[in-house]
């Protein structure tokens, strides 16, 4: 099929301008036959092919037909941060898709800016209540995207203003994510009431559960007073993303192992609802039965954990899924359960933070000091030490 | 965490149209990922609407449009342009797929910053990606 076009493509790279990469555009003095007249100049006449710094110096949108252009300039070289950062508050709570995005981008890298547009949000929304946030869990192939895309579709039924923060995992090695959850919650794209955003774990669980619960603050603040949370899927960083949640809902399929599985430590001990998904297949019956005989508690709260049963895929139960959460959230509100939830989750948080900010600062001082053997018992010395005067500016503070 | 500040670039791999051969996407989004990349794929058969409205909330700094039907000439632009109209033509759109030569220039005077063929090593699009991306603008700052 591609025969043909092979023997053209074969020289693309170094010939063609912006037919490689950007460099060979510079390149562009053995050009093929079939050259267009104006390619002579072709590097430089393109804008932003040449050079990436001239890349709007033909673009008629770059140019002074933007007011607001002026002010992201000034806060770009840091004159005016503050412009920069009231457009994205006021966008942020106009409900702006691109503002909202940046916002959450801005949290997720832990920029300067974070706490104060934070705070500024928390303050615009005064005494409205927190935006629920619901947490999917289970295992890898459980239908978790599957599931939350039939929820979304309840939730716009309903005319509830709903979100997504769905969560893959980055690579240890290279850094990289492929985030593929939205691939099932497509036909969602284009409705204003739905704002579907996939985050990397970027290294760790503390904190990505930080990350998680702001961009959960901006989402709140854009109007989305619903989030559905999905995570991973596997290990123990699945409890730390979903302490950030106000319910839990576990997701499990049938044939995915005996009764023992449901028993093990970990993802069984934190959901508010376990789901029997793909209830339509065989062995649904004995994953239900093996749930209901398992004993299930909840965390924080005396309400037993509910045992649904769905299909994904057709949107069976998923209604009553979608009434079952907000029951939920009802009663644990009611109960008080739900507010001593968020205390601690936002302890949890605070907890992670100052450790993530603490290892951070002996990993830029190096506290073993370089070269040579050093005994460990003189390394605790020094944290120790470290320690004690920490502890005492604390107290300092407190007075 | 990672370090404050630090900038990570986010990549959206999509393809437009119907054309549901999606090897060549897979294996650039994949290749992305493991040169560091946080990629989001969109699957096959979006339209150019859905692109851009995924484009804009994912926050990513490239669009890179995969298409193998012939339909380029008509979706490419119409990417480029529906971003314009978003005020979010600061996200830098490439593409890949079967695309006859004499379209390239005729989609680069369109705004598609740089098309690659079958067969073009992956480092070809990471050096572009890493010349390109300080284009796009890094900070939250929103029109």
């Amino acid at each position: 099929m591609s025969g043909d076009a092979r023997p053209d493509y074969a020289q693309a790279g170094d010939a063609r301008p912006g037919y490689g990469s950007p460099d060979d555009a510079h390149a562009g003095d053995a050009r093929p036959r079939d050259a267009r007249p104006d390619d002579a100049q072709a590097g430089d006449a393109r804008p932003g092919y040449g050079s990436p710094n001239d890349a709007h110096a033909g673009d008629p949108q770059a140019g002074d037909t933007h007011p607001d252009d002026a002010l992201a300039g000034a806060a770009r070289s840091g004159d005016a941060p503050h412009a920069a950062l009231d457009q994205l508050v006021s966008g942020v709570l106009a409900g702006k898709p691109r503002a909202i995005a940046r916002a959450i981008s801005a949290v997720e890298a832990g920029r300067h800016e974070r706490d104060e547009l934070l705070r500024r949000l928390e303050l615009a929304r005064g005494s409205a209540a927190p935006p629920r946030i619901i947490g999917f869990t289970g295992p890898p192939g459980a239908g978790k995207s599957t599931l939350i895309s039939a929820v979304l579709e309840t939730a716009r039924a309903a005319g509830d203003r709903i979100a997504v923060l769905a969560v893959d995992p980055s690579s240890p090695f290279s850094g990289g994510a492929l985030l593929g959850d939205r691939l099932r919650m497509t036909r969602h794209a284009g409705d204003a009431g739905v704002f579907i955003r996939s985050m990397a774990t970027r290294g760790s669980g503390g904190g990505l559960s930080a990350a998680a619960l702001e961009a959960a603050g901006v989402l709140g603040a854009a109007g989305f007073d619903t989030i559905l949370l999905e995570s991973v899927g596997v290990g123990q960083s699945e409890v730390g993303i979903m302490s950030v949640a106000d319910v839990v809902v576990v997701v499990l399929n049938p044939g995915t192992g005996d009764e023992i599985q449901t028993l093990k430590a970990g993802v069984m001990e934190i959901g508010d609802l376990y789901l029997v998904n793909k209830a339509d297949l065989a062995g649904a019956d004995d994953l239900e039965r093996s749930l209901r005989r398992a004993n299930l508690v909840s965390p924080g709260t005396e309400l037993p954990p509910e045992i649904l049963r769905v299909v994904a895929t057709d949107g069976t139960g998923v209604p009553e899924l979608y009434q079952a959460i907000i029951d939920r959230v009802t009663r644990l509100e009611a109960s008080g359960e739900l507010s001593e939830r968020r205390r601690r989750r936002l302890s949890g948080a605070l907890e992670q933070m100052a450790g993530d900010l603490f290892r951070q600062w002996i990993r830029r001082h190096d506290l073993v000091n370089g070269s040579g053997h050093v005994p460990f018992g003189e390394v605790r010395h020094r944290l120790s030490e470290l320690l004690d005067v920490l502890s005492r500016t604390m107290e300092e503070h407190d007075d | 965490m990672q370090e404050s500040g630090r900038n990570t670039v986010r990549i959206l791999i999509a393809k437009p149209g119907l054309d549901g051969h999606d090897r060549g996407a897979k294996y650039i989004a994949r290749a992305l990922r493991d040169a560091g990349y946080e990629v989001i794929y969109t699957g096959i058969r979006q339209t150019t609407e859905a692109i851009v409205d995924i484009a804009i909330q994912e926050d990513v700094q490239f669009v890179g449009l995969s298409l193998l039907s012939g339909a380029h000439m008509a979706l490419f632009p119409r990417v480029v342009q529906l971003l314009r109209e978003q005020d979010a033509d600061d996200i830098i759109v490439f593409g890949g797929g079967i695309i006859p030569a004499h379209d390239v220039y005729e989609l680069q005077d369109a705004g598609v910053r740089a098309v690659f063929p079958p067969g073009t090593p992956i480092q070809a699009v990471i050096d572009f990606i890493e010349e390109t991306r300080s284009e796009s603008s890094a900070e939250p700052a929103v029109r």
